[in-house]
């Protein structure tokens, strides 16, 4: 009876002891299910949260590429400008060799002014600037450093703004003394040409010019001319005269006259018009002439050494 | 009988303890996981600082850069245009 008694105890004692582990395991188990849920939430919700912080890098990161990108074209903006300038001069050279061959039916004018920079040289640029023209100037130091302009300026600023403004500066000789011994000898004119070359590589920042005009255009110079051409052409420069008009270098006396000359000398596919930037008949007309070329289907272009109108 | 509710709750028991041990590995597991998770974060924003530190020098960098050839830039930008036209001319 007694050992019946102790064996009871014994069981319930077992079995109490079970069950407070069972409910205990059951209580623990239910608290970390629910910190484990939180915790399963939290995770989640910081993956997203780190996911849009990596975007944010990845963001970061792309504009810090095109900034290091932008910094170097910058510091290499000389360069590619100069890169530019070669490509645009070797397009328009295989564009007059397509002209020329018959492969192309556009057209291209080279509007040239002569003898400045001049007092009113920069109407001139304006009015190139507002048809968004780029034309080639032919200089010389006829007016030099007593010459100002119309906004009282120096005028030897303006090789500087020739350039500024996309143009190309030829040589037109020094002097422009057809009657002052220019061609008294070929030293004499080649003289003339290296003293403007001069001229302008001071004036301009350094910008070398190897297309030269003679003064009066090469019939001036007779019997020189011969000798004259193979000393520009031993020192690399070409020369060029003009297939086209306004009369402005001789003595116009209106604007229908000038029109007429202009107008009547437009026939070929490609053109070097001449102009002189002093003129102010020739200013007065140069709006009509430039859309009298654009609307004839002329591409308007600055001149080059490559060019096949340059003589070399 | 009673030998069968000992084993009943024994059973009972054992399963409540391994229940207790799978949701105490799984709390575990996941403590571990936000560790990782928040390092992760902080050092994503320790590189964010950083990138965005250097964004700021190059921007200034290039805006220094952009003034100094301001008039340069736009000439490039020309020519550029004159190179479009000539390549639409020969098209």
């Amino acid at each position: 009876m007694e050992n019946k008694g102790r064996r009871n105890k014994k069981s319930f004692a077992v079995i109490s002891l079970l069950l407070i582990v069972c409910i205990l395991s059951f209580v623990g188990s239910a608290i970390l299910y629910f910190k484990n849920r939180n915790m399963k939430a939290e995770i989640k919700r910081l993956e997203k949260n780190n996911a849009d912080k990596n975007e944010e890098v990845e963001l970061y990161k792309r504009d810090i590429e095109n900034l290091e990108e932008a910094n170097l074209e910058l510091s290499k903006i000389d360069e590619n400008i100069e890169s530019l300038k070669k490509e645009y001069f070797s397009n328009i050279k295989t564009l007059e060799d397509k002209i020329l061959d018959g492969s192309s039916n556009k057209k291209i004018a080279y509007l040239t002014f002569d003898d400045g920079p001049y007092y009113n040289t920069y109407k001139f640029l304006d009015i190139l600037d507002k048809y968004g023209v780029n034309a080639t100037f032919f200089t010389t130091s006829i007016n030099g450093e007593y010459c100002f302009d119309n906004r009282s300026q120096n005028c030897l600023l303006l090789y500087k703004e020739y350039l500024k403004r996309g143009h190309t500066i030829a040589n037109h000789t020094y002097t422009h003394g057809i009657w002052k011994g220019l061609y008294s000898s070929v030293e004499s004119f080649i003289t003339g040409v290296k003293g403007q070359e001069e001229v302008v590589k001071e004036y301009s920042g350094g910008y070398v010019t190897n297309i030269v005009r003679f003064p009066g255009g090469s019939a001036t110079a007779r019997g020189l001319k011969n000798g004259i051409i193979e000393e520009l052409r031993k020192n690399n420069y070409g020369w060029v005269d003009w297939t086209a008009q306004d009369g402005d270098g001789g003595n116009l006396t209106s604007k229908e006259e000038a029109w007429y000359n202009f107008t009547s000398t437009i026939n070929e596919k490609i053109e070097v018009v001449l102009f002189h930037d002093y003129n102010n008949i020739t200013l007065s007309i140069l709006p009509d002439a430039i859309e009298y070329l654009q609307n004839n289907g002329y591409i308007l272009l600055p001149l080059f050494y490559e060019s096949n109108m340059i003589n070399k | 009988m009673r030998k069968i509710g000992i084993i009943l709750i024994s059973i009972l028991t054992v399963s409540s303890i391994s229940f207790l041990g799978f949701n105490l590995f799984l709390y575990n597991s996941y403590k571990e996981d936000l560790q990782n998770i928040n390092n992760d974060i902080k050092e994503t924003q320790e590189t964010i600082e950083e990138y965005k530190k250097n964004k700021e020098e190059e921007e200034n960098l290039y805006n220094a850069a952009k003034d100094e050839n301001k008039e340069k830039v736009e000439v490039l930008e020309k020519w550029k245009i004159k190179v479009e036209e000539i390549k639409k001319a020969l098209q």
